[in-house]
C-alpha cells in the first residue's frame, strides 16, 4: 500500500511545485535530500561539491517541476538523477586526471547515517547487500558507468578489457541488480 | 545491431544522454526500450542505496537559491485546483489502454472526457492570453493544460481579479479566482466520472475545497434563475448544506432582487450578486444571510457533497433527496436551475 501512497505523494508534490508552492519544495527537500546528498557525496567524495549538486538538483526541480513525470518513476529517483548528473559535472570540472578505480577502492561501503524512513531504510539495505553480492567485475563496471558517468570506451580503458566486455559486464550487472531486487519483493514505486 | 543506438542506451537510462534521436528511437523500439528500462531500474535502486543527512545549513541555502530563480506563490487561490489536479493526475497515470477507451458519462470515452476537461482548462489560460500547442494524447493534453494554468497563476497573483469566461452552457465572466474554483469543481467531477467508468467508487474534495465549490455554485444561482426564466425578484430560499464542506446560506431567486447590502447589480466578486452566505462547517452552521427584505420562503437541506454533484448535473434535482420545507415550487425551481450549473 505504501507504493500507492508514495505515488500519490509524488503527484501531489508535482502539482503543488508547478503552482510555485514553496511548502511543497521544503517537503520534497526534507524527504529526499538525504538520498540525493548521499549519492552526490559518494560521487564527488567532497561534502562541499555534494552540497552544490544537491542545491542545483532542487533548484532545477523548482524551476521545471513539469519535467518530472510520476508515471515514469519516483520523485526520489528523479532528484537523485538530477543530483548525480550535477555531481558528475562537478567531479569532471575539478579532477583533471583521476584514477577512478583508486577512488572506488578508497570508498568502503558506507553505512547510512540517516534512516528515519523505515521502508526506505530496508530497501537501501537490500540494495547495498545486492550490490555487495554482485561479482566484482560487474560491480566495477557499474561503479564506473553509474557513479562516474563513464562511457563503455572509458570503462574498458579503466578496466583494461575490450569495449564489448565492458558493455556485457555492465549490462549483466545492471540486470542482476534489478532482477534480484524485484525477486526480493521490492518495488521502485514504493520508494 | 546496426541502426540501434546501442552504445548510448545506459547513458540514456542514467539521464546522461539528452540526444532527442535516442529518445525517439527508444520510444519506438521494443528491445532498446527493454534495455533502457532494466538500466533505469538498476539506476533507481543504486540511487536509493544510501541516506546521509546534509548539513542543516543546506536547507535554507536551497530555499534561497530556489526563490531567486522563481518566486513562490503568495496566494491560496490555487489550493483547491492544485489539490484536484494532484489526485486526478495520480489516477490518470495508472489507467490502462482499455481504461482510456472505456465509455464514460455523456456518451464520451474516458479519453474524450479528459480531453474535454483539458479544453476547458485551456479556455481559462486563453482568456489570460496564453495559448497551448496540440498534444498527442488526452493524458498529455490535460497535463499540459493544467500545468500551464498552475504555473501561470502560481507566479501571477495579480491576475486573480482578471475576468475570464467560466465553463458552462451560459457564458458568464468571473474573476480568475472564481474560475479556478470552477476548475477544481470540474476536475473533481470528471475525476469521479473516470472512476465510475472503471468501476471505482467516487471521491470527495477536502471539506475546505468543497465549501468553496458549493459557495461558488450558490453565488451563480440568482443570475442563473433569471437566465432560465425562473427568476423571482425579492424571494429568498434558505439552503442548508450538511456534512463536510457544508454551511447555511440565503440564496435569492433573482439577481434583480439584490439584498440591501449588495447595493447594485451582480458584480465580479465571489460573494457578489444576491448571494450571501457563511461557509462555516455544518456542525456550527448557523443561518447567516442578508435577507432583511423578507424571510426565506423555503428551506432546502441536503449534504454539501450531494449538492456539489447536483450542480454538476450528476444527480437530477428530483432525485437529490433534498429535504424541503416551505414554498416547495420555489425550492424545486432552485434545485432544478442549480442542476444546470455544470461545465458541459
Amino acid at each position: 500500500m505504501s507504493d500507492v501512497r508514495s505515488h500519490a505523494d509524488d503527484t501531489r508534490l508535482r502539482a503543488l511545485l508547478v503552482a510555485a508552492d514553496e511548502a511543497a519544495l521544503t517537503e520534497a527537500y526534507d524527504r529526499h535530500a538525504p538520498s540525493a546528498y548521499a549519492l552526490a557525496a559518494r560521487i564527488t567524495g567532497d561534502p562541499c561539491c555534494a552540497e552544490d549538486a544537491v542545491q542545483e538538483a532542487f533548484v532545477e526541480l523548482w524551476r521545471h517541476p513539469e519535467r518530472f513525470d510520476p508515471a515514469a518513476g519516483s520523485l526520489r529517483t528523479w532528484l537523485c538523477m538530477l543530483a548525480r548528473r550535477r555531481a558528475i559535472d562537478l567531479l569532471r570540472r575539478q579532477s583533471v586526471q583521476r584514477t577512478h578505480l583508486t577512488r572506488l577502492a578508497g570508498q568502503a561501503p558506507t553505512e547510512p547515517t540517516v534512516e528515519d524512513d523505515v521502508l526506505g531504510a530496508a530497501q537501501a539495505k537490500a540494495v547495498r547487500e545486492c550490490v555487495r553480492e554482485l561479482p566484482q567485475l560487474y560491480r566495477d563496471a557499474i561503479a564506473l558507468a553509474y557513479y562516474y558517468g563513464l562511457s563503455y570506451r572509458q570503462v574498458a580503458i579503466e578496466l583494461g578489457v575490450p569495449e564489448g566486455t565492458a558493455k556485457s559486464r555492465l549490462r549483466a550487472g545492471l540486470r542482476l541488480l534489478a532482477d534480484r531486487m524485484e525477486a526480493a519483493g521490492y518495488s521502485l514505486s514504493g520508494q | 545491431m546496426t541502426g540501434h543506438p546501442d552504445d548510448l542506451l545506459e547513458a540514456y537510462a542514467f539521464g546522461d544522454c539528452a540526444d532527442p534521436s535516442v529518445a525517439a528511437h527508444v520510444g519506438s523500439c521494443g528491445p532498446c526500450s527493454a534495455q533502457v528500462s532494466t538500466a533505469a531500474r538498476a539506476a533507481a535502486w543504486l540511487s536509493a542505496s544510501h541516506f546521509e543527512a546534509p548539513p542543516i545549513t543546506l536547507r535554507s541555502r536551497v530555499l534561497a537559491a530556489a526563490r531567486s530563480v522563481r518566486a513562490p506563490s503568495i496566494s491560496s487561490a490555487l489550493d483547491a485546483y492544485a489539490g484536484q489536479v494532484a489526485v486526478f493526475g495520480g489516477l490518470l497515470d495508472d489507467l490502462s489502454a482499455a481504461d482510456w477507451r472505456a465509455p464514460a458519462v455523456g456518451g464520451r470515452t474516458v479519453a474524450e472526457l479528459v480531453s474535454h476537461l483539458a479544453a476547458n482548462d485551456a479556455q481559462v489560460a486563453a482568456d489570460l492570453g496564453f495559448t497551448a500547442p496540440p498534444a498527442p494524447t488526452a493524458r498529455l493534453e490535460w497535463r499540459d493544460r493544467s500545468d500551464r494554468l498552475l504555473r501561470t497563476v502560481g507566479s501571477r497573483a495579480d491576475l486573480l481579479g482578471h475576468p475570464v469566461r467560466l465553463a458552462g452552457r451560459v457564458p458568464v465572466r468571473r474573476p480568475l479566482r472564481d474560475a479556478l474554483t470552477q476548475r477544481a469543481f470540474e476536475t473533481w467531477i470528471h475525476h469521479s466520472d473516470v472512476r465510475a467508468a472503471i468501476a471505482l467508487p467516487p471521491v470527495s474534495p477536502p471539506p475546505l475545497h468543497l465549501a468553496r465549490i458549493v459557495a461558488l455554485g450558490l453565488s451563480l444561482l440568482p443570475g442563473a434563475m433569471d437566465t432560465a426564466g425562473r427568476g423571482r425578484p425579492g424571494v429568498a430560499v434558505s439552503v442548508r448544506l450538511t456534512g463536510p464542506g457544508g454551511g447555511s446560506f440565503t440564496v435569492y431567486l433573482s439577481a434583480a432582487a439584490a439584498g440591501p447590502s449588495s447595493g447594485g447589480p451582480a458584480g465580479d466578486s465571489a460573494a457578489g450578486g444576491s448571494f450571501a452566505g457563511s461557509a462555516g462547517d455544518s456542525a456550527g452552521g448557523s443561518f447567516a444571510g442578508s435577507a432583511s427584505d423578507g424571510a426565506p420562503v423555503a428551506e432546502v437541506r441536503l449534504p454539501a457533497e450531494r449538492f456539489g454533484r447536483l450542480l454538476a448535473g450528476r444527480i437530477p434535482a428530483p432525485a437529490s433527496a433534498a429535504e424541503i420545507s416551505g414554498d416547495r415550487p420555489a425550492a424545486l425551481d432552485l434545485l432544478a436551475v442549480a442542476a444546470t450549473l455544470g461545465c458541459e
